[in-house]
């Protein structure tokens, strides 16, 4: 199963990059209250967001940081930077047994976020038959 | 292209100052070494820290890498060149500038202004 394509607007995580592309090697996409099923795009939130605040927030993401893909993407620009997508959020009519998503593309916003609950998964589509738990 | 356009930008400069500082001479291993530096770094920076910095301190941070460059460069590349300081002064200032220009070209921060502006409408909304 391969994993969507990452288009991501979130400029403040270490993990952006220009060309809103994604440089982490694995994304958790979540509800954003644990006890609330998500219902719109904006319950959903990306978890691997990390601040980008100096030399220290970078240390401290750099154990999920696609190497390989982020050196191919320096020299040669445009193959798009793609990390594995892990989703909990069951509502939504993408996701499938095993944490997958099975869109062929998402979109994570969010721009001058401050924390992972101010980033959602835009393409999240409600599934309809979910009720809060 | 932009990468291309970086990487001509960067050699010109380096060789331009020398040929206009009678102090220095270049050769073209310590160009071509200078430029790959100076290109990759700053590639590096331009797409994965330059986002997150304000104008000022991305220009300033890209001038002090092209100058760590210059001086990496004539190191490896056996010291054939003259590079003295003020030429290091000279080109590190030129470059910062251009990359200040270049910042704006790849990178459109009015636009993640923007698109934040919208999120928060539309939370509002919803
Ligand atoms: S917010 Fe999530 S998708 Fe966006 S760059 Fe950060 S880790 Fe990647
Ligand atoms: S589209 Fe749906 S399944 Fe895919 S990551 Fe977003 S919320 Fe999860």
């Amino acid at each position: 199963m391969t994993s969507p394509r990452v288009t991501c607007y979130v400029n403040t995580c270490t993990h952006f990059v220009a060309g809103n592309l994604c440089g982490a090697r694995n994304i958790d996409i979540m509800h954003e209250e644990e006890t609330r099923m998500a219902q719109i795009d904006d319950h959903t939130m990306c978890k691997t967001y990390h601040e980008a605040s100096g030399v220290t927030s970078y240390l401290g993401s750099m154990d999920n940081v696609n190497w390989s893909g982020t050196a191919a993407e320096m020299v040669l620009p445009g193959h798009h930077l793609d990390p594995s997508v892990s989703c909990t959020v069951a509502s939504c009519k993408y996701w499938a047994e095993g944490r997958l998503c099975v869109a062929p593309s998402i979109e994570v916003t969010g721009a001058l976020a401050n924390e992972c609950q101010d980033t959602n998964c835009r393409t999240f589509e409600s599934r309809g038959e979910v009720t809060f738990g | 292209m932009k990468l291309l356009i970086k990487l001509l930008a960067v050699f010109s400069v380096v060789y331009a100052v020398s040929a206009l500082m009678s102090r220095a001479r270049v050769k073209p291993p310590f160009a071509f070494l200078s430029t790959a530096l100076i290109s990759l770094l700053g590639t590096v920076g331009d797409r994965v820290l330059m986002p997150k910095m304000n104008r000022t301190t991305a220009a300033a941070t890209d001038s002090l890498l092209i100058a760590a460059s210059l001086l990496g460069a004539n190191k490896l590349s056996g010291g054939g060149s003259r590079v003295p300081w003020p030429y290091i002064g000279a080109v590190s200032t030129i470059l910062g500038g251009f990359e200040a220009l270049y910042h704006e070209w790849i990178y459109n921060r009015g636009r993640y202004q923007d698109a934040a502006k919208q999120d928060e409408e539309g939370r509002i909304i919803h």
